[in-house]
């Protein structure tokens, strides 16, 4: 079977600080400077309800967090993800706060649940291409 | 105060295609059809209509001024022509413009069209889900994913419902058994409808030993992906009262959006709302207060089926049952014809089949069959009120429209 290679992610103005921090392999995530909230996505303003700091820095964090909610995939989205199949997508909440989807590797599919702690792992994917992915914690 | 609008503008015509479309025609070929359907039943002429809300079957942002232009120069002096691309909230968006325009004298009669091409135009590379090549069928529709931040990890649309569906299972002890039961009621609802694609009955077994999509969510606790196009007419209460149909008024509507992208909804601690306490909660309380009525009132509802697990959450949260016990509502055909609630008496997104976007017309236009009492075998007897909904597919946006009999 021909090789179909998985789409890389489409990069975003302002999006640059965190990818070129997965590159190094940091997970830097955006901190409003006016009330020290963590956010992501990347966006212009803060999240929290009550701050619209549009002010921000590019803060290291910890990595580490627990599953909120995931699901194994058994019927792939296409072709490029066939060998991977079953694999498991995950919301892992960080210690910080903010939530991000990703893969939850290195396990069987059997052993993630709600409330699993987990830690980042760093995958290059392509040149100036690397992502976050999370496993069980150590 | 606010006036609401209650029975100020009524539905007066419906128009369907087929749920398939074995010709591979275009959707704008499907969409005329349509419109030509509700016009008909409406006896209504094209200088009649000054008003549409079009739902691209494609995403096209000029779609709808096509659509108009090709009807011809009868509809060229159209007073609204928009196009409500907003998710799931087709239904709730599209009546209130409607009914606006119409109470406010901007337009005497709209045309609500949607539709797709769904599993025709998918059907040249048969792979995957359903047999439709996922690149073009709705489960691979990247609206709702982020491609920078989310599709790189293999996500697609079932995969969004199932870890929403994971969590209610971990806070309210639902099962897989639970949710086969609104799949299993939509096909026996399937059977009786000869517009239906799927209408061979199915057990809570032949749910549960259909192949897993994405864990925990099987094969047929996804939608059926199909074709076609529905269109329903608007007008004021004033024309309405010299309809040829038997108006269905509409009682209430409401809508409410929170996430685009799943992540910013999970904390949950911002707010009341989380994953599995939706939005649609704020959407069916304008509805309901509109109309002043309340979920007790409901004889049918046809509420948006793209995951068993939509429906579930929409029990919930528009009031027909505590948060959490839906799981346990559902059992004992409570919503099966003849059960407390009967639930998309048409088969739904799950069996009629799923034509895309603007895909809760066909809801609706159950819903008006019902309330004109023109169900046939599958007629709920006495049907006074409905609820129809729509929900985006990332279950992030909610719309509730409650219509009642003339």
């Amino acid at each position: 079977m021909a090789e179909h290679a998985k789409p890389l992610p489409q990069f975003t103005p302002g999006s640059e600080p965190y990818w070129d921090a997965c590159n190094r392999h940091e997970l830097r995530l955006q901190r409003c400077t006016e009330c020290d909230a963590f956010r992501f996505y990347p966006s212009p303003m803060c999240h929290e309800p009550d701050c619209m700091g549009l002010d921000y820095d590019w803060a290291e964090v910890s990595g580490r967090g627990e599953v909120h909610t995931f699901t194994v995939v058994h019927r792939p989205v296409s072709e490029a993800w066939a060998d991977d199949a079953p694999y498991v997508i995950a919301m892992i909440q960080l210690d910080e706060g903010p939530v991000m989807m990703s893969n939850v590797v290195d396990c069987s599919p059997d052993d993630v649940r709600i409330g699993l702690p987990v830690e980042v792992v760093f995958r290059d994917l392509a040149e100036g291409v690397t992502l976050p992915y999370f496993r069980p914690a150590s | 105060m606010i006036e609401t609008l209650s029975r100020e503008a009524a539905i007066i015509g419906i128009g369907s295609t087929e749920m398939r479309n074995p010709d591979g025609r275009s959707g704008m070929s499907l969409y005329m059809e349509a419109i030509k359907n509700a016009m008909e039943e409406a006896e209504l002429t094209k200088s009649d209509i000054d008003g549409f809300l079009v739902y691209p079957p494609n995403g096209s942002m000029r779609f709808h001024t096509e659509l108009t232009e090709q009807l011809g120069s009868a509809n060229f002096g159209k007073s609204l022509c928009d196009f409500p691309l907003v998710g799931g909230l087709m239904v709730g968006l599209a009546i209130n413009k409607a009914r606006s325009a119409v109470y406010h004298d901007q337009c005497k009669n709209v045309v609500v069209v949607g539709g797709g091409t769904w599993r025709s135009s998918s059907q040249r590379t048969p792979v995957g889900l359903s047999g439709v090549d996922l690149s073009e069928s709705i489960y691979h529709s990247r609206e709702p994913i982020s491609m920078e931040y989310e599709f790189p990890y293999g996500l697609h649309l079932p995969a969004l419902a199932a870890m929403v569906t994971q969590r209610h299972m971990h806070h309210f002890g639902t099962t897989s058994e639970q949710l086969a039961a609104i799949a299993v009621a939509a096909r026996k609802h399937a059977a009786l409808n000869e517009r239906a694609l799927l209408r061979t009955p199915i057990t809570i077994d032949d749910v549960l030993s259909s192949r897993m999509i994405a864990d925990p969510l099987h094969l047929l606790d996804c939608s059926y992906i199909a074709d076609g196009a529905s269109a329903f007419i608007v007008t004021s209460a004033e024309r309405a009262r010299d309809a040829v149909q038997e108006p269905v008024w509409v009682l209430g509507s409401g809508q409410s959006q929170s996430f685009q992208h799943m992540g910013h909804l999970c904390r949950g601690s911002d707010s009341e709302f989380d994953l599995v306490r939706t939005v649609g909660k704020i959407a069916a309380e304008q509805a309901f207060t509109q109309a002043g009525l309340g979920p007790e009132d409901v004889d049918v509802a046809e509420l948006n089926d793209s995951f068993t697990t939509t429906v579930l959450l929409q029990l919930e949260d528009y009031g027909f049952c505590g948060k959490g016990e839906a799981g346990d509502f559902v059992a004992d055909g409570r919503l099966e014809l003849g059960g407390a609630l009967p639930l998309n008496t048409h088969g739904g997104l799950l069996s009629e089949g799923d034509n895309g976007l603007g895909n809760s017309i066909p809801a609706l236009i159950e819903a008006v069959t019902q309330l004109r009492g023109d169900g046939g075998d599958r007629q709920v007897e006495g049907a006074e009120v409905a609820m129809v909904s729509g929900v985006s597919e990332s279950l992030s946006s909610y719309s509730v429209a409650l219509l009642g009999r003339n």
